[in-house]
């Protein structure tokens, strides 16, 4: 038996529940009444939090924004659920200018946007007090240094000195900023930069997160450092969206994804959902000698169905379908001269789905 | 990365007032500015070469009490208080230096989005970022004209308090004129240019450019004397005291100059970081 | 024939105390070659020692024969498409192929049948009126390459040219490069740091890390440089208890353990390529159903992941 906290998502006050890991159980919060049910994470190396949301955490409704004759939205509707959410589209698909709106930095031209616990913000300063938004591009005061840059934003958002000092420091902590957190911006690497950024929009805990391209010029250690950051946060039940273009990042931290592109929603729905293969599909990697594995491809032509084959130097990948029996194959395998180095089920990648999402974008793939 | 890894913790503190973001705004260009040796430097010299003269040979020179004609008339040994020449260039100096990079250095950046992502709007923004430069030249321009009027009135002789305290709520004013005057006009330039170099370089040279021109017109009409600052600064002066203004000069003018001076800088600031906030 | 295009000699470039390069050694020879590092690790700097914009600290580095450094005759044989973007967004993309075209000393008639030919092989021939402020990412990367290509150099180096690329738009570069070799007959030198997308176009690969030459050679050559350290591999099915005991039999095995549940089981074995050779037959000994089997650290991550750690 575990004991973890959770959010509320109708009081958003943040209860404490026990539980079997891997189990989900229904409960009633203490605080509200509001009935839900909460799921208990493995304490494994699984990155993916599988917590169940039943609310939508942002609504949009049919915003159009125009600047000038170019339409950034056009009637772009979307719920976004209390999860870690991915805003895929390509460059100038309008990810950017939602991020804007949300923040109330641009006013659409038609439509609102809501929390969906009942809060509508009157202003938008209440609305911006939820968010906390890091920038793809860079923007740190660089005459700063990271604590004091982190705790100024904390009193900023609303935060007492003293609170602002403490939270600063544990939130560079966190991000992994140590001693060098007083000396100035302006000597930080590319790396040290980001986790600044993401220190700055967190400091205030907020429930929302934007975090745009969030990987930027990081290199590969650093990269799966943030995710795992990222995951580590929305434990605590935030909503994060995180835009990015690099699919097999947001494949591994998002639960629910969001495709946009020219200002209209394409494509939204869970992680699974959209990445669900069919049964008795799988995808297989072969390794061996090429006359080897043009051999066995005829094989396993006459034998199986074939949904595709790519070859590589000394590589095989086959998509196949149908499959009843692995032993069978196995055995079938085990008489060639190759290695099966991979086996799974065959699921889609967001990177396929992201492209046939797009199947009648222009000609030169933009 | 192992078992001491540092988890996430949320925070449920008290949120404090919209006053105090803006005031932490403030602070914070309160207490950059003041560790910078240059500032440091042109307030003690300024304070010492403009002020420190007039406070002990005020303190000395028995008088009855404090009048008008001590802040703004022409004195023999020191030429006059406030209207001076010295004193001027040394506020411009501290504005040029203090103000350069208030603006610019966000536009330099691009860190007005870590602001506007926040419950802060362009006014709070702006109050906040002047407050703090407010209170670094009133160093210079308030305080040591307060510490005067209060050595005066320490050491006069006569019993009128009253009429001295009088001149001290005067003196008042025409400090918070002075620094505002100056500070709305270094802001706007500010705001104009990412590099601060440019920006501070610009406050400075633009009022010197101002005050040759009105200078140099004064011979064909006294009212183009109206377009040099300082010479609006120091009608003001005057008229704050209780002083007429020169009869060749149209009133009128002066007003409109006057308002525009102090105001439309601060219109046009304002756009420039509005434009900012809703096109970020 | 077989004289290197790029050859290099303890080559070493610093930044007062940030190492770009470190005792460099490495021989490309001509075809498509893959330079593949993470952020960071120096391709950058050995691309520009090679262009001759920066001169070398310590060591040599030789280009077509020459050395680059101050070698504008070696320039114009080379075309450099960098990974940061300083195109000016007020000019149009023609004015700016007649810029760079002129920079090379091409003019009148020949510039302009020039930038037809390439605007051609890019893909942009439709574009050109337009201002590059216009276009969208793919449409400037293809621009960069159409700049770097125009004095015909028998050499191009292209520094992370798929970075910041949609999937679609990655696809259709790979397949413009491919053909600026195969159809043009350019020797490129690629930076990337992806294995998975400089794959998909040449064979030959090197690796780069902080500032060193990790290993140079065919892909094969470098996935067995992949096999040489432990890998940890993930198998689900039935009777895969049975399948535990039988692999802590086996040499290679380092442990066994199970993850989530009973039926699912992560190995780390020293010697992968041994445990692929062997696995097939011991599933199929034991009547073993197999839902899933793959290996975690078969990519250049892990081996970068191992370098750090190692």
């Amino acid at each position: 038996m575990v004991q973890r906290k959770f959010r509320c998502p109708n009081c958003l006050g943040v209860e404490t529940f026990s539980g079997k890991p891997g189990e989900v159980i229904h409960v009633t919060c203490p605080s509200c009444g509001a009935e839900g049910k909460v799921a208990f994470n493995n304490i494994s190396s699984s990155i993916k939090s599988d917590q169940i949301s039943s609310n939508y955490k942002i609504n949009a409704d049919n915003i159009t924004v125009k600047f000038g004759r170019i339409t950034a939205l056009e009637s772009f509707s979307v719920k976004i659920p209390e999860d870690v959410v991915g805003l895929l589209g390509p460059n100038g698909a309008g990810k950017s200018t939602f991020i804007k709106v949300v923040l109330g930095l641009l006013k659409p031209e038609r439509g609102k946007i809501f929390l969906t616990d009942h809060r509508r913000p009157d202003n938008l300063t209440e609305l911006r007090d939820l968010i906390g938004y890091m920038p793809e591009h860079d923007c740190l005061i660089e005459s700063m240094n990271a604590f004091d840059l982190v705790s100024y934003m904390g009193q900023i958002s609303g935060m007492l000195p003293k609170d602002a000092i403490r939270r600063s420091h544990e939130v560079l902590d966190f991000v992994g900023i140590g001693e060098v957190r007083y000396r100035s911006i302006s000597s930080y690497s590319t790396g040290m930069k980001q986790r600044v950024k993401l220190a700055q929009a967190i400091v205030h805990d907020p429930e929302i997160l934007f975090l745009d391209e969030p990987t930027n010029g990081m290199d590969p250690f650093g990269k799966k450092e943030m995710l795992s950051l990222i995951s580590d946060i929305a434990k605590t039940g935030k909503t994060i969206v995180v835009c990015s273009h690099l699919l097999h990042e947001v494949e591994q931290i998002c639960n629910y994804v969001v495709i946009l592109n020219q200002g209209r929603l394409l494509k939204t729905g869970s992680m699974k959902e959209i990445l669900s293969g069919e049964k008795g599909r799988y995808h297989l990697e072969l390794r061996g000698k090429n006359k080897d594995l043009e051999k066995i491809l005829d094989i396993l032509g006459s034998k199986y169905e074939i949904v595709s084959a790519d070859y590589v130097i000394g590589k095989l990948i086959v998509i196949i379908k149908n499959i009843d029996s692995s032993l069978e194959l196995f055995n079938l395998i085990k008489k060639h001269d190759v290695q099966i180095r991979s086996y799974k089920p065959d699921k889609l990648i967001l990177e396929d789905v992201f492209i046939q999402s797009f199947k009648g974008g222009s000609a030169n793939g933009d | 990365m192992g078992i001491d890894r540092i988890k996430y913790r949320p925070w449920n503190g008290e949120k404090s007032s919209h006053f105090r973001r803006v005031y932490a705004i403030s602070r914070k260009i309160f207490f950059q500015k003041m560790k910078s040796k240059g500032i440091l430097a042109i307030l003690i010299i300024g304070i010492i070469l403009v002020h420190a003269f007039p406070i002990l040979f005020g303190a000395v020179i028995p008088h009855e009490e404090l009048t008008a004609e001590m802040m703004v008339g022409d004195n023999v040994l020191i030429g006059s208080y406030l209207k001076n020449g010295l004193s001027i260039i040394f506020i411009l100096l501290l504005v040029s230096v203090a103000c350069s990079d208030l603006i610019a250095q966000d536009l330099n950046d691009k860190s007005f989005v870590l602001y506007f992502s926040r419950p802060i709007k362009t006014l709070d923004y702006l109050t906040g970022k002047m407050g703090g430069v407010i209170g670094v030249i009133s160093i210079l321009t308030l305080v040591p004209l307060i510490v005067f009027c209060l050595v005066m009135i320490g050491t006069q002789t006569g019993d009128d308090y009253g009429s001295s305290l009088n001149i001290l709520g005067k003196t008042i004013i025409a400090g918070i004129l002075t620094t505002v005057f100056f500070i709305s006009y270094g802001v706007m330039i500010s705001s104009l240019t990412k590099k601060k170099t440019y920006a501070g370089v610009g406050i400075f040279i633009s009022f010197f450019v101002l005050t040759t021109i009105g200078s140099f017109f004064t011979t064909f009409d006294q009212n183009w004397s109206l377009v040099s600052p300082t010479n609006l600064l120091f009608y003001s002066y005057d008229m704050i005291y209780g002083f007429d203004l020169p009869t060749d000069l149209n009133p009128n003018i002066f007003g409109v100059l006057f308002v525009c001076i102090l105001f439309i800088p601060l219109v046009v600031t304002y756009f420039q970081v509005y434009r900012i906030e809703v096109g970020k | 024939m077989n004289k290197p295009l790029i050859k290099t000699v303890d080559l070493s470039k610093w930044y007062g105390e940030i190492i770009g390069l470190n005792s460099f050694e490495i021989e490309i020879s001509s075809g498509i070659t893959g330079l593949i590092g993470p952020n960071g690790s120096g391709k950058s700097t050995f691309l520009n020692l090679a262009n001759g914009t920066l001169k070398p600290k310590t060591g040599q580095i030789t280009v077509l024969g020459q050395n680059p450094w101050m070698n504008s005759k070696l320039m114009s044989n080379i075309g450099f498409c960098p990974d940061y973007d300083n195109l000016s967004d007020e000019v149009t993309g023609r004015e700016f192929l007649e810029l760079v075209g002129g920079l090379h000393g091409i003019k009148g008639i020949k510039l302009k049948n020039r930038i037809n030919e390439i605007s051609e092989v890019v893909g942009m021939k439709d574009e050109l009126y337009r201002k590059i402020g216009g276009y969208s990412k793919g449409m400037r990367q293809r621009i960069k390459l159409a700049g770097s290509i125009i004095h015909e150099p028998k050499l191009l180096l292209l520094d992370e040219p798929l970075s910041g690329a949609d999937p679609q738009v990655r696809k259709s570069l790979i397949e413009l490069i491919k053909s600026l070799h195969n159809d043009l007959g350019h020797d490129i030198i690629i930076s990337s740091h992806v294995l998975y997308e400089v794959e998909r176009l040449t064979n030959k690969i090197a690796l780069i890390y902080k500032g060193r030459a990790i290993a140079s050679g065919e892909i094969s050559e470098i996935r067995n440089l992949i096999d040489e350290h432990p890998h940890n591999i993930i198998i689900e099915g039935n009777k895969i208890s049975d399948l535990a005991k039988k692999l802590l039999d086996m040499k290679y095995t380092i442990s066994v353990g199970y993850q989530e549940d009973r039926k699912i089981i992560k190995v780390q074995v020293s010697k992968p390529d041994e445990f692929f050779e062997t696995i097939t037959e011991l599933i199929t000994s034991l009547d073993c159903e197999i839902e899933r089997m793959y290996s975690i650290d078969d990519n250049l991550e892990a081996v970068f992941n191992y370098l750090v750690e190692g």
